[in-house]
């Protein structure tokens, strides 16, 4: 991560069926949290972001700790500095795309600078009057990021955020994404369930299964191809890693208990 | 005998707005706490709040006056600390319209509120606005409409309610006499013109406010 921050998360939580315990620790500015649905991603990513609280353990983000139960520090939503993404984008329906952009800015001054700023990078100039209902699925992501850029995180959070959109613009946003995520500032954490996320966006992933973690390992730059093969080494990669035996664990990951 | 009419009209208008004022202040907070929180006791507070749907007017009627009547568990307190009583008096008339219209504006705002999409608030949240904010800027105006259905209708109940009345603040002409008390009055005393009358008048305000609710029903904020 950018200035030499590690993601740190370490955190037990019981759930009704099954229960989570999550062991991930990473300093890559472009971490992907993959895993099949049901395996605790999304809740992961709610304990990141102060949405839910775990039972046990510590986030910390560089030397910024966000939980620790023994310190009975829990910093609410308000105050993480954790932007997040949501899969459905939750953007307000009944606020233009402005005020959906100006949402978390306080400064009333820098205020329509920023958001026009903003609006031009993510090439959304047109639609800053128009309401989140008469747009795209793929505006509406635009808008999403935008929003939450703006609130300048420390630590960019997404949920599947490819997911809700068909194949074809999958692919081309994936790329859009990429390039604009190479010129962020902050750590991004994408958690997706959708090997071709992990090639495009991420360069270290962490496989989660059944609640735990099962290993991560940086992405070695000859899976990173555009085309999605039959025999695909990714696959295999991940497979391994989440339905397979665990592999040889990152020196910086504690075996998952 | 315009100035008899006029009396009920305008302390039924009267009980019935600060009935709703009053059911606002403290029922939207109720009802977001039921929509969003989970908490124990929960199933029985809901059967209890919606017992005045059910029980007939003068079964509440009857344990309003055991709660706030002379000897009443509040009423006999009440009295004694400030000398005063809501019985007899549009106090009373009031109390009466707060407890059977509550139902109507709780279990309507509950559910307008707990429609609205929790992500949205949770994004509120991660962009920095505190509970109180997010509830103002994002829950409260998405809700808006069904809430509003809610306050017209409880609005409505408060002005028609009869039996609760009449035994917490009785039958008192140019005192305590609401609109269906003052028609029942000029009924049984064979004044049909004055309850004519009444009748029109408290007929043209509820189909005016069901128009109302339609109309807000029929609004379409954009987005949705």
């Amino acid at each position: 991560m950018p200035d030499g921050s590690t993601l740190h998360i370490n955190i037990e939580k019981d759930l009704r069926d099954w229960s989570l315990r999550l062991s991930i620790e990473s300093s890559s500015p472009r971490l992907v949290i993959w895993g099949p649905s049901g395996a605790g991603k999304s809740l992961t990513l709610q304990m990141i972001a102060g949405l839910m609280t775990p039972d046990m353990g510590e986030i910390r983000i560089g030397e910024r700790c966000l939980f620790d139960s023994r310190r009975g520090i829990n910093l609410p939503p308000q105050k993480r500095r954790v932007g997040v993404v949501f899969q459905d984008y939750a953007l307000f329906p009944h606020l233009t795309v402005e005020a959906n952009l100006a949402f978390a800015i306080n400064n009333r001054r820098s205020r329509l600078e920023r958001v026009h700023a903003m609006a031009e990078r993510l090439e959304i100039t047109p639609l800053l009057k128009a309401y989140p209902a008469q747009l795209s699925g793929g505006q509406r992501q635009r808008v999403a990021i935008g929003r939450t850029l703006l609130a300048d995180p420390d630590l960019l959070l997404l949920d599947e955020p490819f997911s809700a959109l068909d194949t074809g613009l999958r692919t081309r946003l994936r790329e859009d994404f990429a390039m604009m995520a190479n010129e962020l500032s902050m750590p991004v954490v994408l958690i997706t369930h959708d090997p071709d996320d992990v090639r495009a966006i991420g360069q270290e992933v962490a496989v989660i299964r059944n609640g735990q973690c099962a290993g991560s390992m940086a992405i070695p730059s000859d899976l990173l191809c555009p085309v999605l093969l039959a025999e695909d080494p990714m696959w295999s990669f991940l497979e391994d890693r989440a339905y397979g035996q665990l592999g040889q664990p990152n020196s910086c990951i504690r075996e998952a208990a | 005998m315009t100035h008899g009419l006029f009396f009920p009209i305008r302390l039924s208008l009267q009980v019935a707005l600060v009935a709703t004022f009053l059911l606002i202040i403290f029922t939207i907070p109720l009802s977001y706490l039921f929509a969003r929180r989970r908490f124990t006791g929960r199933g029985v507070m809901d059967v209890l709040f919606s017992l005045p749907l059910v029980l007939p007017p003068t079964v509440l009627g009857y344990y309003l006056v055991l709660m706030f009547g002379h000897r009443g568990i509040l009423g006999a307190w009440l009295y004694r600390v400030f000398g005063w009583t809501p019985m007899f008096n549009w106090w009373g008339a009031v109390i009466a319209s707060v407890v059977v219209a509550f139902p109507l504006l709780f279990k309507t705002a509950t559910a307008a509120i707990a429609a609205v999409d929790p992500h949205l608030e949770q994004a509120a949240y991660t962009l920095g606005y505190s509970a109180f904010k997010t509830f103002c800027r994002i829950t409260l105006p998405l809700s808006m409409r069904g809430i509003l259905a809610g306050v017209v209708l409880a609005f409505a109940r408060a002005m028609g309610e009869f039996g609760a009345t009449l035994m917490l603040a009785g039958n008192i002409p140019g005192r305590t006499s609401t609109m269906p008390l003052a028609i029942y009055n000029a009924f049984i005393s064979g004044r049909m013109h004055e309850a004519n009358i009444l009748v029109l008048v408290h007929t043209v305000i509820s189909v005016s406010i069901l128009c109302l609710v339609h109309t807000t029903g029929d609004l379409k904020y954009r987005g949705n």
